[in-house]
């Protein structure tokens, strides 16, 4: 039984990210290959021995999206036929997590689609952060941790937002409210939300702040940011609301198509987001970004997760 | 319906009634009976041989059983060689129970629609699901249907119109019923506004909102919860037997559940369309039918026993009048002239998605000097039950000797006119003494000095901020959500928004209205709601919605039946999405 332990596998999505966490856990990345062959199709080569192994594949959602998930789904496959003990999906950012009710008529539910398929390609245990909604769960038959990147986002506040105290939490939408309440709570601020408000189906939205944000620095949270359209304009509604300075913090930072643009050119004093999804060449071109690193959190959970302790300590508390 | 046949589980008679008559079908005979071991056996009473087969069954105060109902039926229909099964469930059952709370919690929504898909549902139509993305958690097909185009209307209608939409607010009282809210605001064009309740130890005093200004330029009102409990030693002695007669009733109703359906249809507003939306109006003539309601309801299922057996506790000691005054009495003096605020909130609504866990609650439990323990709450949260039945039917019971129907003012009244508050107390003299002295209390400007009163809270008491973010000034208030269970987050809200934000008044609003145990009690004594709208998707007996003068039932009978109706012919049901289908 001695010969149980941690195998950490990597897929092309975040190297970088399972680096972190392999050397927090003190070992090696697995040796696996994962490249393509000349039709497209991927191929996965595990270079040693899983069997009997507790193994813990990291692949995030981001980039090629669909390329990572499949390779994900082959390498769990790949052990699952090689005889590993226990296969552990890890999903930094959990690819279609926003597609994950019918929001109009006849759409998919994708996430449901993509829970089943870990499912079937043998994973036995999920792990992930920040799910879009925690309903995710729900959609698979194994267990789900879902971490949260909101203790290390707190520890942030405090470390690095000057003045923080006069700070206030502004949620961009009305989905996200419950989530600045949590940190204004945690952090004992104020809270805002701001509405996009739709008169009618073709007219421009207005923008609708919803609370007091003048003279104070005014810290935009949510889950996700992708083009950040939203997010520009939820700046400039805030500035021109009297805000001081505004911050956006963000756990999974997709910042595709114009993102980068629209940052540099907003008044956004800084965007932060979490190192789930890889990021360092877009700092290069956008100054303002800056990065939370949650590869603690993550090798802490796989860490408790092999040795059987609990994982929910770590839903109040932000690793070292 | 050609070749569909729609049968009814006993949750919600009432309901699937009046979508048969909107289809315009018979409900289908099935003979649902209990084995004197209380195991349920369904038997379908017609061929169902290649047919689709539509079984209505909402959650109810017995949800298990039901549940159990609902899959037996389906199990039972699938075995008959029904050609599609579709289970209608206007409120699914265990639908809260959508995601893991933050440690080890079941997902038990999950496993009622796994149970669901076994027994051989193909097609679930529901209703209003907590969230939506539940609809993930089914194999079979789900449509979820919105009571929002329903509720909507009739608020436009009826609040809107009245009120002005400059003049009304949509309220969440929670950070998580901010979409709900938004979409309704946007629907009705109105403004809205979130209620915050923060639960983390302050620091601060207490609000931190332009409602601070607002608390401290209005003069001192009595507040709620401390009204309440002082009313509760008032009234009635704790110790009448509230519980046992509960499951007296529960023994009891095993062998008198088994009866055709047919016979003991009831409906819960009134049987023509006429009253659809309006039911209130038609409850009142009803109520006061008298003798021969209250034996019907006597034999009834066992929440009829609920709160039959209160009365019948009363009536041997008839409620005079000086016993009414005293307690209005007592009901007045109960303010709480503290300047520091302690609010009480309910834990039975931390289930909400407040995302409160044990060991946080335990962190957050400030406990004052004249903190009660965890068994005296229960006791008061007893005791509170009691007071608020007994005084609804001390209410009732003076209404019915006096031949009018109870508190027909501010029923008629959904919203109040734009004028002063002098209109406002004019409607309230002809009211019933309660009502007139509970509204009156924070229609004065210089309310009599009080003698301190210890608050004895619901549940647990501790500090809290309860933060409004938006403007309610002056302003009709909506409070949403989509369900609402016991009522006292709401009622903390409301009592916030009415002393605090200034608001004209508070109408509680929600898709789903569960009303368990003593709720509609407690809103009725609530001075601070003027009424509480909710759909007909969950039952409530009758003697319930008689004896409460705030509740307005809107009839969602036409949306379920319209989405059987689509469903069967093939037709899409995303109309009803943002529609009225009447």
């Amino acid at each position: 039984m001695s010969s149980n332990s941690i195998r950490i596998l990597a897929g092309n999505s975040h190297p970088a990210l399972a680096k972190l966490i392999a050397k927090r856990l003190g070992t090696d990345l697995a040796n696996v290959t994962v490249s393509k062959y000349s039709n497209q199709e991927t191929a996965v080569t595990i270079g040693e021995s899983v069997r009997d192994e507790d193994v813990y594949i990291i692949q995030s959602g981001c980039g090629e999206i669909n390329d990572h998930l499949m390779e994900l789904l082959i390498m769990i496959n790949a052990c699952k036929t090689a005889s590993a003990r226990r296969i552990t999906a890890v999903l930094p950012c959990f690819p279609y997590a926003r597609q994950d009710k019918k929001d109009k008529s006849r759409a998919p539910i994708s996430a449901k689609l993509v829970a089943n398929m870990l499912t079937v390609a043998g994973a036995d245990h999920v792990i992930t952060m920040d799910l879009h909604a925690s309903q995710i769960q729900g959609f698979f038959d194994r267990p789900v941790d879902n971490l949260y990147g909101e203790p290390s986002v707190l520890r942030y506040i405090k470390e690095n937002v000057p003045d923080w105290k006069n700070a206030i939490i502004v949620s961009p939408d009305a989905g996200g409210a419950k989530r600045a309440t949590s940190i204004a709570d945690h952090l004992d601020l104020d809270f805002a939300l701001i509405h996009k408000e739709r008169k009618k189906a073709n007219e421009v939205s207005r923008m609708v702040l919803v609370g007091d944000v003048k003279d104070k620095v005014a810290i935009l949270v949510d889950d996700m940011a992708d083009t950040c359209g939203t997010l520009g304009l939820a700046a400039k509604t805030l500035v021109d609301n009297g805000a001081c300075a505004v911050y956006a913090i963000v756990i999974h930072g997709v910042l595709s198509g114009k993102a980068l643009d629209v940052i540099n050119n907003s008044v956004l004093t800084r965007v932060v987001v979490t190192n789930t999804i890889p990021h360092a060449e877009k700092k290069k071109i956008c100054p303002k970004l800056d990065t939370i690193d949650v590869s603690a959190v993550l090798a802490e959970a796989i860490r408790r997760t092999h040795n059987g302790e609990s994982v929910s300590y770590l839903f109040g508390h932000a690793t070292i | 319906m050609r070749n569909a046949k729609l049968f009814a589980g006993t949750s919600h008679l009432a309901l699937a009634q009046r979508v048969a008559t909107h289809l315009g079908a018979e409900l289908a005979p099935v003979s649902l009976r209990r084995y004197t071991n209380r195991e349920t056996t369904a038997d379908l009473g017609c061929s169902v041989r290649d047919k689709d087969v539509y079984i209505l069954q909402s959650g109810s105060m017995t949800t298990n059983d039901h549940l159990m109902e609902a899959l037996i039926m389906v199990s039972a229909a699938r075995l008959a060689s029904a050609r599609k099964v579709t289970v209608v469930m206007p409120y699914f059952p265990y639908s809260k129970q959508s995601k893991k709370k933050k440690r080890r919690g079941a997902i038990s929504g999950k496993l009622v629609a796994g149970m669901l898909g076994v027994a051989g549902a193909d097609h679930v139509i529901t209703m209003d699901l907590h969230a939506s993305q539940m609809s993930g958690f089914f194999t079979v097909p789900v449509d979820n249907l919105f009571s929002e185009p329903t509720l909507a209307r009739w608020l436009a209608e009826h609040v809107v119109k009245e009120a002005g939409a400059g003049h009304v607010a949509v309220v969440a009282k929670n950070a998580g019923g901010a979409k709900r809210v938004t979409a309704l605001a946007d629907r009705l064009g109105t403004g809205f506004a979130l209620i915050h309740t923060d639960n983390a130890p302050s620091t601060r005093p207490f609000s931190r909102t332009p409602s601070t200004v607002a608390l401290h330029t209005l003069p001192q009102t009595p507040r709620g919860p401390g009204m309440f409990a002082t009313a509760v030693s008032a009234a009635m002695p704790p110790g009448s037997p509230l519980r046992a007669s509960i499951e007296q009733a529960e023994s009891d109703e095993g062998s008198g559940s088994g009866s055709d359906p047919a016979l003991d249809v009831r409906t819960i507003v009134d049987g023509g369309s006429k009253g659809r939306g309006r039911g209130r109006g038609k409850k009142g003539p009803k109520g006061s039918k008298g003798p021969k309601d209250k034996r019907g309801r006597a034999e009834g299922p066992q929440r009829a026993a609920f709160y039959v057996s209160p009365l019948a506790a009363a009536q041997e000691q008839p409620p005079t009048p000086e016993a009414l005054e005293l307690g209005a009495v007592a009901f007045c003096d109960a303010g709480t002239p503290g300047v520091e605020i302690s609010e009480v909130l309910n834990q039975s609504d931390s289930d909400d998605d407040d995302g409160l866990d044990a060991s946080r609650l335990l962190e957050m439990v400030n406990t004052p000097a004249d903190e009660s323990g965890p068994s005296d709450v229960q006791h008061n949260a007893e005791a509170l039950a009691q007071a608020a039945v007994g005084i609804l039917e001390q209410r009732t019971h003076r209404a019915l000797s006096l031949g009018r129907r109870p508190a027909a003012v501010p029923v008629e009244t959904p919203s109040p006119s734009p004028s002063s508050s002098s209109a406002a107390a004019a409607a309230m003299a002809d009211a019933p003494l309660m009502q007139r002295i509970t509204s009156g209390t924070h229609l004065q400007s210089d309310p009599p000095v009080r003698p301190p009163v210890a608050v004895t809270s619901w549940h647990k008491k501790r500090t809290a901020r309860i933060t409004l973010v938006g403007d309610v000034h002056d302003k009709v208030v909506l409070l949403l959500d989509d369900m609402i269970d016991h009522p006292s987050s709401f009622l903390t809200a409301a009592e916030h928004l009415m002393v605090h934000c200034g608001a004209r008044a508070v109408c509680i609003v929600a898709a789903h209205g569960l009303f368990s145990g003593s709720s509609l009690g407690e809103i009725e004594i609530c001075p601070y709601v003027q009424s509480v709208i909710v759909t007909n998707s969950f039952p409530i007996p009758d003697e319930l919605t008689t004896a409460s003068s705030k509740l307005i039932q809107i009839d969602i009978a036409p949306v379920l039946a319209e989405a059987i109706r689509r469903n069967h012919n093939g037709e899409s049901i995303s109309y009803l999405f943002d529609r009225n289908p009447y």
